[in-house]
């Protein structure tokens, strides 16, 4: 959360005003990676590496789309599965599959995808809203969608999809 | 300016020390138990208070530890007896004390109407107010004192030098001349002349300061104030006044050891301070120097990085030596004795620097004391605090989370459980409460006690509000002990009982996640009409525990080898089932429950046979046997967190990493207990 919203707030203090009064448009970069078919996107700032997918140590009642954590450098990292929290089976993980760490406000975390595909630089005027079609689609887990060349790009609420809820905690 | 700050920080630093030894020694003076050392070390802490206070230009500080000096003064010099009278001022002037270094660090506040009352105390004491001259004691004395010192600064400026030699253990105190002579520049210094040289290489010494400055100001302050700037340093550096020529001005009246009774008007008695310092000076450095314990000040982030570092060592050389067993150096003795050398090095190393890091509770428990006072005032009831076991020693990031709850529930016990006087007197008991306060050390844990003799926990009470609070059916038969354990419950709220004292909106169930949090737990037991204790046991440190590595289905997991009390091989073992299907495991003519770490835990894997059962304490439910897969043996592990990337889990404590690098779970015993016991009903849990 933290370290989103101060990139956020950098970017509105970068923000430039062409000669008549324009604001020039500003710029983000995504690292997009597919699960399946489908092409997902995180903000770089929040990537801290990518990683290649190696056996986690599974915790008990871990909710269903967790695969457990595993060993960064000493600190514990949990591991998520994407195609499983949106719903899918849980992946078949190999030593092809990529996990990337990613930071959401003060914690680490992985998450499991098939493989990283690129970084992308968008115009912030092009990032689409999610239209809120179907009531039971969790849209709150995407913060906007992208055209690319090759396919449309659904950028992730990591918070939403990952964050800690304290009232699961106790 | 950073300097100064920098330096100030220091002196709370030194200040919060100084109060807590004050505080102890005042406590055995009041019960009688100290003696003439002990009257010395508590006026040594006042003076010391005095002199950084002055340093720093507290007024209000300077003026009230001038009087509570001079109180102590009097009670070393035997001019004074500690009366049953002079006890309990003396334990309020602490508090005041205490009060005004806190205004000091936040920067000011109001004059504090306890404080103005104790000092009136003091001054009585001191000799500086008699009853005969009360009515122009009148005169409001926060104004006097404060004003005080700038009344005495000569009308011009004179020259004066010092000598300024730190001792030899200057730096070690963590003090710096570079400072000392920075913040000196702020009364007016004007010159600065070093003597001394540097040692050849081969003789040279970094801990010491070969050099001395002479200090030249140019200054209206008197000497006393120049030399009491010095005072904080008294005991490591020598001050010599090479030339003044005028130390005081010559308004001051020369003053003696102790203020005469007969001195008109407090405002001018309390104006005496510095010009009075001089005298018990010599007296100190000569008490300290001999007792001054050999001690060095180190930030804890510097302690904190050698532990994580140990703490990865550790690691690495289990990793080591398990990857030699796999090689063919594992046959060479030598190499073997080798590895097993370093593993007793590392294990030495750890502790070395666990030790460090280890602290008396005292720090804690000295500020408990003044929290039941302010408390007894508010609540209006009398208690008294015993504290025992302060010298038990656990690791400082235990110690700086109990502050907290502790002070909450000593709260809870002031003000729900100790009676006010009367109704204590009408139900026969002692008109003044006690709470006992106390740690001891029980294998790798410590146990912190807070026992009350108060009413205990009404339970109709609690259980109406739980039942209101939907917690309980309303026909819900709870066994007395589980009411009291409701307290606990984060639903439970005191909201209709909100004082301004317990009712702060932080229930007991903060105080229980806190202790959770740290490791330790939180046990509850009441007796009607006697009164409530609170158990907490801590582990005594955050950072590596004993523990045995078992093996169940894939996974590795760590047991607490506090919580394991024997390992059992099946096949030797008789195991019965009960009606509900549940099997029971015979033990030398007892039963205990066997519980499968596997579906406990929702292992997944190949079911291998389960072969061997460690026994264990629950320390609630008594022993009670997990089936593992196989037991692999007894390591020692660095704890790592769950919560710091995740969150809490259930029947978890922590995580470590092993030999391997993979991460294996640390158990942990109760938890897990209740974990299994809740698996047969539990549906899946939902996320989101």
């Amino acid at each position: 959360m933290k370290a989103s919203a101060e990139t956020d707030e950098e970017r509105e203090g970068l923000e430039l005003l062409g000669p008549d009064g324009v604001a020039i448009p500003r710029y983000k970069q995504y690292v997009t990676f597919m699960v399946g078919d489908r092409a997902y996107g995180v903000d770089i700032v929040q990537v801290r590496e990518i990683k290649q997918w190696s056996p986690t140590t599974a915790l008990p009642n871990q909710p269903h789309y967790t695969r457990g954590v595993l060993n960064l450098r000493g600190t514990i990292v949990p591991v998520h599965d994407l195609r499983a929290r949106f719903g899918g089976a849980l992946t078949e993980a190999t030593e092809t599959h990529v996990v990337v760490i990613v930071w959401i406000g003060e914690q680490t975390v992985g998450v499991l995808v098939d493989a990283v595909s690129d970084i992308v630089t968008v115009s912030v005027d092009d990032i689409r809203p999610v239209p809120d079609s179907a009531p039971d689609a969790d849209t709150s887990a995407i913060s906007g969608l992208v055209n690319t060349e090759d396919h449309m790009v659904a950028l992730l609420d990591l918070v939403n999809l990952f964050g800690v809820r304290r009232d699961h905690a106790a | 300016m950073d300097d100064n700050e920098d330096y100030q920080a220091l002196f709370f630093t030194e200040c919060g020390e100084l109060l807590g030894d004050l505080h102890e020694q005042i406590d055995q003076l009041v019960d009688g138990q100290g003696d003439s050392e002990t009257v010395n070390a508590a006026f040594r802490a006042v003076h010391s208070v005095k002199g950084g206070a002055a340093a720093f230009g507290f007024d209000a500080l300077i003026a009230f530890a001038h009087v509570f000096e001079t109180v102590m003064d009097r009670i070393r010099s035997g001019k004074m007896a500690l009366s049953s009278e002079v006890g309990p001022v003396l334990v309020r002037a602490g508090d005041a004390l205490e009060v005004l270094v806190e205004q000091a660090r936040d920067g000011g506040g109001p004059a504090d109407a306890m404080v103005e009352r104790v000092r009136f105390e003091l001054e009585e004491l001191a000799g500086l107010r008699s009853a005969a001259n009360e009515g122009e004691a009148q005169t409001p004395p926060a104004a006097a004192a404060p004003a005080a010192p700038e009344e005495m600064l000569f009308e011009e400026t004179r020259e004066v030098a010092l000598r300024f030699a730190p001792g030899p253990d200057f730096l070690n105190r963590g003090h710096d001349p570079l400072r000392v002579i920075r913040a000196a520049r702020d009364m007016d210094l004007i010159g600065v002349e070093p003597e001394g040289d540097v040692a050849p290489i081969e003789s040279f010494d970094p801990w010491t300061c070969p050099f001395a400055w002479t200090l030249r100001f140019d200054t209206t302050l008197p000497q006393s104030k120049l030399l009491a700037f010095f005072d904080l340093y008294d005991d490591t550096c020598e001050i010599t006044v090479l030339s003044d020529p005028d130390p005081e001005p010559s308004a001051q009246p020369p003053e003696g050891a102790s203020p005469r009774p007969n001195d008109p008007g407090p405002a001018q008695a309390a104006a005496a301070t510095p010009a009075e310092s001089g005298e018990p000076k010599g007296e100190v450095a000569s008490g300290t120097r001999t007792s001054v314990s050999k001690t060095l000040r180190v930030e804890l982030m510097r302690i904190d990085r050698l532990v994580n570092l140990v703490g990865e060592i550790v690691i690495t050389q289990a990793v080591l030596a398990q990857k030699l067993t796999e090689t063919d150096a594992a046959t060479s003795l030598e190499i073997g004795h080798s590895v097993e050398a370093m593993t007793r090095q590392t294990r030495e190393l750890q502790e070395s620097v666990m030790a460090i890091r280890a602290q008396p509770v005292k720090s804690v428990f000295s500020r408990m004391p003044r929290v039941v006072r302010d408390l007894a005032d508010t609540l209006k009831k009398e208690a008294r605090m015993v504290v025992s076991g302060e010298h038990t020693e656990v690791d400082t990031t235990v110690i700086e989370e109990l502050a907290e709850p502790l002070t909450h529930m000593l709260r809870n016990s002031m003000d729900h459980g100790l009676e006010g006087p009367e109704e204590r007197a009408a139900a026969g008991k002692p008109r003044i409460g006690t709470i006992r306060l106390s740690a001891e050390h029980r294998g790798e844990r410590v146990i912190i006690t807070i026992e009350d003799d108060g009413r205990g926990i009404n339970r109709a009470r609690v259980q109406e509000k739980a039942i209101e609070a939907g917690l309980i059916g309303p026909d819900d038969q709870l066994p007395p002990e589980e009411i009291d354990q409701l307290i606990f419950h984060p639903g439970f709220s005191t909201a209709a009982e909100v004082s301004s004292v317990s009712g702060r909106g932080v229930g007991m169930d903060v105080v229980k996640k806190k202790i959770q949090s740290l490791g330790g737990r939180c046990l509850l037991t009441s007796t009607p009409g006697k009164g409530t204790k609170f158990t907490i046991t801590l582990p005594l440190t955050l950072a590596v525990l004993d523990g045995m590595t078992i093996c169940v289905g894939d996974e590795r997991f760590i047991l607490p080898l506090s919580s394991v009390v024997e390992a059992l091989r099946l096949e030797n073992c008789v195991i019965e089932r009960l009606p509900d299907n549940s099997r029971v495991l015979a033990r030398r003519g007892e039963y205990l429950r066997l519980m499968s770490l596997r579906s406990a835990l929702g292992v997944e894997g190949v079911a291998a046979p389960e072969e061997m059962a460690i026994v264990v304490d629950t320390e609630t439910n008594g022993h009670i046997a997990l089936l593992v897969d196989e037991l692999i043996g007894q390591r020692q592990v660095v704890l790592k967190s769950l919560e710091a990337n995740f969150r809490r889990v259930d029947g978890v404590s922590g995580a470590t990493i092993l030999g391997d690098g993979r991460v294996a779970l640390i158990l942990d015993v109760p938890s897990l207990v209740a974990l299994g016991a809740s698996q047969h009903f539990k549906s899946q849990e939902t996320f989101h």
